[in-house]
């Protein structure tokens, strides 16, 4: 294999997601795919139900048995042969030149079709599963998922994490730390962009004279939102005019209006529920200033690449962040954007409030936040370093 | 006034699909994981004197668990309760199919999961064993 001759990749999904096309995951794939387009390579994808991808991306389904419905966890192990026994007669047609795996929970298939079929396998890991069911869900079978989960990473070429924290927790779950590649989330420039506009839904929305702050996202544990919540009585008493716009859904909702209920700021709130990716870039585009609160772990640090950080970047706007893991990398305190110490609502508020009285402030961060967007974070550069895996796996064999 | 307990699924295009007019139903957003909180659901179907209520959700097909929701129905009294997608697909309770289709079906689901179980705890060592060794 030449280096640079074009390639063909074959993405692979195996989680169970229901019909769910919208939220971090498609974002984080469609992202990824655009930019192996981008460079000119060949993608297609597999997956356990509908999902929404680039123009010319084929996709492939491999549904999970109905049989398995009822119970928590049995559906996963089951998968295994059955996700393998068809993903390898899409092979034999597709005939890609690497596997990129989303690393979940109970499935060794990339193992499998490495072993048996020689192919290059990539695995991307957003989180070791063992510890997030543990922490963050409920822990079945825990025997099964962690000789999985071994199998996966001990098999794997080579590891795409997102954050360097992320590297150092597998390093200590045993990981070889050589074949970590750190590679954090991205944006396509193109697609979020300042002049895209707010496609008519300020004034849809009743917005048009209010100071609006943003987030956008799933309200899942390590986001932060109920800082948010908790800053939005803050945020309403230095800026009456404000309104906090919660973009997205998710487990924390009932604690987000729960919290605003009891400050007695829930109209000052807006939850739009999950809207659909198209429409994200218009609604950031309202945003006066955006915000990303993520706390980290109880028992660890924050070791997630927040797709949205990049997105509000590449629209320009001044952002306020919390000064966790990879932000606290990403933003350079004045520059770029502003930091807050974590789970600090007064201290969010106050950021947010330098940013309302200071428009030239504003301006500034936005505009530095774009340029570095375009320069570092588009997602072709994730795929590019994608490839340079690859190229090393080849290289090596 | 309907009850609607939705699963990733959106309000207007559910209402559309089934003829459900938006103003007359009352929505709480829940996930897969909410369903095993047998006193909120309960609890939620028994707080006012609804008409009817559903499940909603984006495809049946790739809806978890109707059995328990089935359940849910059974015991707060809804009998006309259904488990409806956006796609103007609808699986109603009844209890003709409960008595014989579901609860079999249940139980050959759980004996079908023990044996998968029992079978991934020999298979899944071996697999690690197999496919990790140089």
């Amino acid at each position: 294999m030449v280096p640079d001759e074009k390639v063909k990749v074959m993405f692979w999904r195996t989680e169970f997601y229901g019909a769910l096309t919208e939220g971090g995951t498609v974002s984080l794939h469609a992202g990824k795919i655009r930019g192996f387009q981008k460079l000119g390579h060949e993608v297609f994808y597999v997956s356990s139900g509908p999902m929404k991808l680039p123009e010319g991306v084929k996709l492939y389904q491999i549904p999970y048995s109905k049989l398995y419905r009822n119970f928590p966890e049995v559906l996963h192990p089951n998968y295994n042969s059955r996700s393998i026994k068809a993903i390898t007669k899409i092979i034999e047609k597709e005939q890609p030149n690497f596997l990129h795996k989303h690393h979940h929970d109970f499935h060794y298939g990339g193992a499998w079709l490495k072993k048996h079929l020689g192919l290059p396998f990539i695995l991307h890991v957003d989180g070791i599963e063992f510890w997030v069911k543990k922490n963050w869900g409920k822990l079945y079978f825990s025997h099964l998922l962690r000789w999985a989960e071994d199998t996966e990473l001990e098999s794997s070429d080579a590891i795409i994490v997102i954050s360097d924290s992320l590297k150092r927790q597998l390093v200590n779950y045993g990981v070889n730390g050589d074949k970590i590649h750190v590679v954090p989330n991205g944006v396509h420039p193109d697609q979020f962009y300042p002049e895209i506009g707010d496609n008519g839904f300020k004034k849809q929305l009743g917005l048009e004279d209010k100071f609006i702050v943003g987030y956008t996202g799933t309200f899942g544990r390590w986001h932060g939102v109920e800082v948010l919540a908790e800053a939005v009585k803050h945020i309403i008493k230095r800026i009456p005019n404000a309104v906090v716009m919660f973009v997205g859904d998710g487990d924390l909702r009932p604690k987000i209006e729960e919290i605003t209920k009891r400050d007695g700021v829930f109209d000052k709130i807006l939850i739009t529920g999950f809207v659909p990716f198209t429409d994200i870039p218009h609604y950031v585009s309202m945003f006066d200033v955006a915000v990303s609160p993520c706390i980290n772990n109880e028992d660890n640090e924050f070791f997630n690449s927040p797709v949205k950080l990049f997105e509000y970047m590449a629209m320009g706007k001044p952002i306020v962040a919390s000064n966790v893991g990879q932000q606290g990398i990403v933003i350079d305190h004045g520059i770029n954007g502003l930091l807050h110490e974590e789970k600090q609502p007064e201290e969010l508020a106050e950021r947010i409030f330098e940013i309302y009285s200071d428009k030239d402030l504003a301006d500034r961060l936005g505009k530095e936040a774009r340029n570095r967007t375009v320069e570092k974070h588009d997602w072709k550069f994730n795929a590019q370093a994608i490839l340079d895996a690859y190229k090393e796996i080849i290289a090596g064999k | 006034m309907k009850l609607i307990f939705l699963l990733d699924a959106k309000k207007d295009k559910l209402c559309l699909a089934h003829g459900i007019n938006p103003d007359d139903a009352v929505v709480v957003k829940i996930d897969d994981k909410w369903l095993a909180k047998r006193k909120f659901i309960l609890g939620k179907m028994k707080e006012k004197k609804y008409d009817n209520a559903y499940f909603g959700c984006i495809k049946l097909d790739f809806q978890r668990f109707h059995f328990f929701m089935k359940l849910y129905f059974l015991f707060s009294g809804f009998f006309d309760g259904a488990i409806i997608d956006e796609e103007g697909k609808v699986n109603k309770f009844s209890f003709v199919t409960l008595i014989f289709i579901e609860i079999p079906m249940i139980i050959v689901e759980a004996i079908a999961s023990v044996f998968v179980i029992i079978y991934s705890y020999i298979k899944f060592p071996i697999m690690k064993w197999y496919l990790t060794k140089k």
